[in-house]
């Protein structure tokens, strides 16, 4: 499972994992799920902050937004794969790792192997880059530290924590302990070689 | 990924006791120190532009094989190549870095481009000598079979090499 969530108002109950959304009704759990399925393999989910829709992110970099959760869902026909309209966001080559909506609902924020963090304005379309931040992206998250000052926590894939600032659209600062490679078999060893020399 | 253990660089810097340690790009290293558990930078010996990979293609960025240190600390070389292929040949560099104290960094001094011609280097080595004196040397040794001695030039730039040839 790739992602779950609650909806704004605690209604609706969404799971997403391999090829498929799960959809249940919380107040009636014991209802089931509903599927919908997507065309490639699901990587995140996020629900919108206020309105009754939800964001997933795939292996091929495409974006859905699904507005399924409506009164019109037909619970009972349980397990059968539905059908809904949705809408797709693509710029990402390759598969989104995180995604997240801005808490005034304007934008999603998508990040992943490009190093590039995407800012979509929902209403229309357009999009502003941060790129080359320094490593792939793993996970995107909204800090607000101040009421004033939003910024945007980045968790890349070596470990580094850089925070961007909403307005600017710039790197604010960067955090890194040590910087993690993906491939680190034979550090050890060699690390033991050289203290012992 | 081919990956032999001696191609990983490590070295200690004895100035302000941190080290050398390959950072998440293979054309970069990292400054690390280990007594206040803290990551002081980023050197990029090769430069590179970092942009994700094509389709399922994976990038093959120059990779830092070596770096030494020389013992009081005030010089480095590094070693950093790309395998050549069908289209463009082997690059192999030797660059030597002195310490700049103000910028608590290291700035490039000298790069001599193939060594050991397109053959890789297999060790490194500065003599045990004081950074000041005149007989400061770096030694390679290449697959070429090929013993290198690097000297410095007292205005400040390596160049000049003697070569000895090995029948090993």
């Amino acid at each position: 499972m790739t992602g779950l969530a609650i909806s704004p108002n605690g209604a609706w109950l969404v799971a997403a994992a391999g090829h498929k959304v799960h959809i249940a009704r919380t107040s009636s759990l014991s209802t089931g799920f509903t599927k919908y399925v997507s065309p490639e393999r699901l990587t995140c989910l996020s629900f919108h902050p206020f309105e009754e829709y939800f964001a997933t992110g795939d292996d091929k970099g495409n974006i859905r937004l699904w507005y399924c959760l409506n009164e019109n869902l037909a619970v009972n026909v349980r397990g059968v794969e539905k059908r809904t309209q949705t809408t797709s966001l693509h710029w990402h080559a390759h598969a989104v790792s995180s995604i997240t909506f801005t808490p005034n609902g304007a934008y999603l924020l998508s990040g992943g192997e490009e190093a590039v963090l995407v800012i979509w304005q929902l209403q229309t379309g357009k999009k502003e880059f941060v790129p080359r931040v320094g490593a792939p992206i793993s996970t995107v998250s909204i800090s607000r530290f101040r009421i004033s000052e939003e910024e945007y926590l980045l968790g890349l894939a070596d470990s580094t924590y850089t925070f961007i600032s909403s307005s600017s659209l710039k790197v604010t600062r960067s955090y890194s302990r040590i910087k993690i490679g993906t491939c680190c078999h034979g550090l050890i060893d060699n690390l033991r070689m050289l203290i012992s020399s | 990924m081919n990956f032999k253990p001696s191609s990983i660089p490590l070295a200690v810097q004895p100035l302000g006791s941190t080290l050398l340690l390959p950072s998440s790009h293979p054309s970069s290293l990292q400054m690390y120190s280990p007594h206040s558990s803290t990551f002081i930078g980023e050197l990029e010996v090769s430069p590179s532009n970092r942009v994700s990979r094509r389709d399922d293609k994976p990038n093959i960025p120059s990779r830092v094989e070596k770096v030494v240190v020389s013992t009081p600390g005030k010089w480095m070389a590094t070693i950093d190549c790309r395998d050549g292929d069908a289209s463009f040949r082997a690059e192999v560099y030797l660059k030597f870095w002195s310490w700049a104290t103000q910028e608590h960094n290291w700035v490039l001094n000298t790069r001599i481009d193939w060594p050991h011609g397109t053959h890789k280097v297999t060790h490194c080595r500065f003599s045990p000598t004081s950074d000041a004196s005149d007989r400061m040397y770096l030694v390679t040794t290449g697959e070429d079979a090929v013993i290198k001695v690097w000297r410095r030039h007292q205005r400040g730039a390596d160049s000049e090499s003697s070569m000895f040839s090995g029948g090993f």
